[in-house]
């Protein structure tokens, strides 16, 4: 009995995680991505920490419109005279709650209607791709466009817009996907073997769906970023004071000529986190494959 | 007597398939019967319904028609608990090592999920055991335990799929070309293995399978399928001495063989190309392609009839070749 | 017979991948001569496709290190320029894939794929030229010509590969490279294609280098056969120097005969190779045979190749066969 058990631990690897991140490591890039996504949740989750919150929204100050490095503003001010830094560093808890949220919600429901689709098909896989396909004749910009006006400003209102217009798309990726894992063998096999549908799709679809998921969820999360900021820079979404890159870059585009910085900051936060949230999905899918190990 | 060694009669099993174009006949009118610890070959071509077959018996596909009794009991419409006890007594090995084991689990998750889902033991260290003893019983080194299955090769694929078939100890295994995917010399040792299994543990196989002359090595029976439809069937040693049918006779003489004895050996060139199994006409699926055929073969379907002791055959002309 | 078309002279082929060295095809000599069917029989991994497609010069140029000489109807091949590679390719050598599904591009009619070959080689014919050549040459291939408006969906298997033959023989190549030409088919219709090849072969004179796994089309199709094993070619001869079972063998070849299942007579159990195919990136020391050998002896697991043991046409890579030479 216990020989089987020290053959078991004599031959035992490291964990799936340790894997991963041994493959992880070998790779600048999957390194870079990660330190700068690491970098952008502490920032997210410690917000209040390094900065009040007021210091952001309410202190308006006399100084308005300040370059970078002029009395103690690293970022300089705004045209209300708030700390442009503040804004970007509680942005960015703003950004991640909207982008995490809402894909995530999109990322969940869209896997279990596909694996929904591809297990069971037939007439349930028809109506539900009927009703993505009506869905979807709407750009999603304008649907959540839409939504947004309809609901009124605020987070959660966004996020709800947001987490419905990822749903088409989603589902379609997963579905077709999740249709080839379907008529694998070793699905069959598991049927063959007694194994009911929740058993399939638990033990079987999700892990071999994983890398979509991944990859599309955390696409989703960076265009949702973007999307939100976007609705922002409309004037939809995120109600005014609360700090959001969308809305900055909307209030700064009053200001360029005066103070270009009220835009590029906003901006170029804007794009290395979307840059970086997608080259960040890339490696985890290659790192969290068995299949890609050794592989370049 | 004759009875209790009785494990699977099939009687006129039906599968169709609708298709846009109209009903597929998958598998049309198959009956046979197999006693315990013997092995049924069945041999035909790509689309000759021999896969669905097997996977009809299984009740991984619902029959249109017919039934299938297994150890005396009707399980064509078997479900629920029962259905679930069926799986645990009847296997299915696959052709493709590939896709057949999940990409994303280790050796021995794969070997112990039949256990897992029969909850077979209640003690993770008795499953353990198990799955070691399994490893050692197809020849997989106990290394291997926490491999994944894309670091091994075909042959060793395979063998943890025959692990995970034999796990609930199966009274009926279906193979479904279980080495056409193997390089020859990993061939013979996996029909080897498959062999020894059945002599150690009395499995009862259904061999489905292309290639005759594997069938005629593993097979104490062979049933010969043409377009869904039984063309011939017989002892193996009969079958490649005193083959009745054509489509029999064309396809033995068709199989290459490695002796430059048979070298220039013309084989039956068969002319013709195959009928469509899409709402076929009555008739002899045969006839289109066949030698001998005649307006009785195109019009009226042949009756399975034994000719001789244990060899039944579907031709309106047996008895004038 | 005896003009030599093909020569491969200590041809060697190494992928690196990932600092990985693999290494596909060792040292191999091969000669084809006009009018000659060879048989290049192996298993999985053991250099069969790479020695193809030296030949044909359609190895990917990155990673790939190749040693030795290919010379073609007198033209070295090996570092020749892709201008005139392109010349050669389609026109004097061409090639049969093992996969006919995929060999035809799906969105063109038959007909076309084959008058494409035609012109690519004749720039100057003209099209009713062309067209009646197509017609010629689908029939040689078992397939009216009215079928050329067809499309690749529209036929079965083994149609679908008499197309790529049709092809694939379209110039009259000297050298026609079969890569697993009937392994994707029903025994039925693989008996068929064959035959069709073979008459084919007869009647152009083409020399023909037949890659497969199955011993048994190699006993019917070819003249000479080369067993390859860990990308060298472990025995070499006329058809009856393989198959004569009483004149001596490497131990591979008398392994690969044991583990097929024998039609004639009921064996009780096959006797197969034990272990496995080395990966081309770690093949063993010495003879890339002698792990899995069950006459190994100790001079097998070291040192260089074995030396050649020749008798004829008979060529054996193995030191069991070399009369007490230290």
């Amino acid at each position: 009995m216990s020989k089987q058990s020290d053959l078991k631990k004599q031959y035992k690897k490291r964990g799936q995680m340790a894997e991963a991140w041994g493959r992880m490591k070998t790779q600048p890039l999957a390194v870079i991505s990660l330190v700068i996504v690491l970098i952008m949740v502490f920032v997210a989750i410690f917000a209040d920490i390094l900065v009040p919150y007021s210091a952001a929204v309410t202190q308006h100050g006399m100084d308005k419109l300040l370059p970078p490095f002029t009395s103690g503003h690293i970022l300089g001010t705004d045209n209300f005279g708030r700390d442009i830094l503040a804004r970007i560093i509680h942005g960015t808890r703003t950004a991640l709650e909207i982008g995490v949220i809402s894909a995530g919600a999109s990322i969940i429901i869209s896997t279990i209607l596909a694996c929904l689709c591809a297990t069971v098909g037939g007439w349930l896989d028809n109506i539900i791709m009927r009703v993505i396909d009506v869905i979807s004749c709407i750009p999603s910009l304008v649907m959540a466009l839409a939504i947004c006006a309809a609901l009124g400003n605020g987070i959660p209102q966004l996020v709800f817009a947001l987490f419905f217009t990822g749903i088409p798309m989603h589902t379609k990726m997963v579905r077709s996907v999740a249709l080839g894992v379907a008529n694998m063998d070793y699905v069959e096999s598991a049927v063959a073997l007694g194994a009911k549908q929740k058993y399939i799709m638990y033990k079987h679809m999700v892990p071999n769906l994983a890398s979509v998921i991944i990859i599309n969820g955390t696409a989703q999360v960076s265009m949702n970023i973007m999307m939100g900021a976007t609705l922002g820079f409309v004037g939809l979404g995120v109600k005014a004071p609360t700090p959001e890159w969308g809305t900055m870059l909307a209030e700064g585009l009053n200001y360029m000529l005066r103070n270009q910085y009220m835009v590029m900051v906003p901006g170029i936060v804007l794009a290395i986190a979307a840059l970086f949230i997608n080259s960040l999905g890339d490696c985890l899918r290659d790192a969290l494959d068995p299949q890609l190990k050794g592989r370049a | 007597m004759a009875e209790e060694k009785l494990l699977l009669e099939v009687k006129e099993l039906k599968k169709y398939f609708d298709t846009p174009r109209g009903k597929l006949h998958a598998v049309d009118g198959v009956s046979f019967k197999l006693n315990r610890g013997k092995t049924i070959g069945v041999v035909g071509e790509s689309g000759c319904g021999k896969s669905t077959l097997g996977r009809t018996i299984l009740r991984l596909i619902d029959s249109t028609e017919g039934q299938v009794l297994f150890d005396g009991k009707d399980i064509t419409h078997v479900s629920g608990e029962e259905l679930l006890k069926l799986r645990s007594e009847m296997q299915i090995i696959f052709q493709d090592p590939f896709s057949s084991l999940d990409p994303k689990m280790t050796v021995s998750q794969i070997i112990e999920e039949p256990l897992k889902i029969h909850k077979v033991y209640k003690d993770k260290k008795e499953r353990e055991a198990r799955v070691v003893e399994l490893m050692e019983i197809v020849g997989l080194d106990e290394r291997y335990i926490n491999t994944y299955p894309h670091e091994l090769d075909g042959g060793r694929r395979q063998r943890i799929g025959i692990a995970r078939s034999i796990a609930l100890d199966p009274k009926f295994i279906v193979c479904d070309e279980p080495v056409s995917a193997l390089d020859v010399s990993i061939q013979a040792q996996i029909l080897n293995l498959m062999m020894d299994l059945k002599d150690q543990h009395g499995y009862t196989y259904m061999f489905i399978t292309h290639d005759l002359s594997v069938v005629k090595h593993i097979s104490d029976e062979i049933l010969v399928l043409y377009l869904g439809t039984m063309v011939e069937k017989t002892s193996s040693d009969r079958l490649f001495k005193n083959p009745i049918h054509p489509y029999t006779k064309a396809l033995l003489s068709a199989i290459p063989i490695p002796d430059i004895a048979y070298k220039g050996r013309e084989a039956q060139v068969m002319k013709g190309e195959v009928t469509s199994p899409i709402e076929p006409p009555e008739g002899c699926r045969f006839a289109a392609r066949c030698p001998l055929a005649t307006d009785k073969c195109r019009s009226e379907s042949p009756a399975f009839v034994e000719v001789e002791e244990d060899h039944f055959v579907a031709c309106h002309y047996w008895d004038k070749q | 017979m005896g003009e030599k078309l093909l020569e491969i002279k200590d041809y060697s082929v190494t992928f690196t991948s990932d600092k990985v060295d693999f290494y596909a095809v060792n040292h191999v000599n091969l000669t084809v001569e006009k009018g000659e069917a060879l048989g290049l029989v192996g298993e999985t991994g053991a250099g069969k496709t790479t020695t193809a497609l030296s030949i044909m010069g359609l190895l990917s140029k990155y990673g790939t290190k190749t040693d030795g000489e290919i010379w073609f109807d007198g033209k070295q091949l090996t570092g020749m320029k892709e201008k005139d590679y392109r010349k050669i390719r389609g026109k004097h050598i061409s090639m049969i894939f093992q996969d006919p599904m995929t060999s035809l591009n799906p969105v063109f009619p038959v007909g076309n794929q084959i008058a494409d070959v035609i012109k690519i080689h004749n720039p100057k014919m003209n099209q009713n030229d062309v067209n009646s050549k197509v017609d010629e040459i689908m029939k040689m291939v078992g397939i009216s010509a009215e079928r050329k408006f067809d499309y690749p969906h529209q036929f079965s298997g083994g149609m679908k590969q008499r197309i790529v033959i049709a092809i694939a023989i379209a110039c009259n190549p000297e050298l026609l490279i079969a890569d697993e030409p009937t392994t994707a088919l029903d025994v039925t219709i693989q008996a068929q294609v064959i035959k069709m090849m073979r008459q084919l072969q007869q009647e152009l004179n083409s020399s023909v280098i037949l890659i497969t796994h199955d011993l048994g089309i190699v006993a019917n199709f070819c003249d000479k056969v080369a067993i390859m094993y860990g990308g060298e070619i472990v025995e070499s001869g006329t058809l009856e120097d393989i198959f004569d079972k009483s004149l001596p063998h490497h131990p591979y070849t008398i392994g690969l005969f044991n583990s097929l299942p024998n039609i004639a007579e009921k064996t009780e159990r096959l006797k197969p190779i034990l272990g496995l195919t080395p990966h081309p990136s770690e093949l063993p020391q010495g003879c890339k045979f002698h792990p899995r050998c069950p006459e190994c002896l100790d001079k097998c697991k070291s040192g260089d190749i074995p030396s050649l043991y020749t008798d004829g046409t008979h060529c054996i890579q193995c030191h069991l066969y070399h009369k007490e030479d230290a």
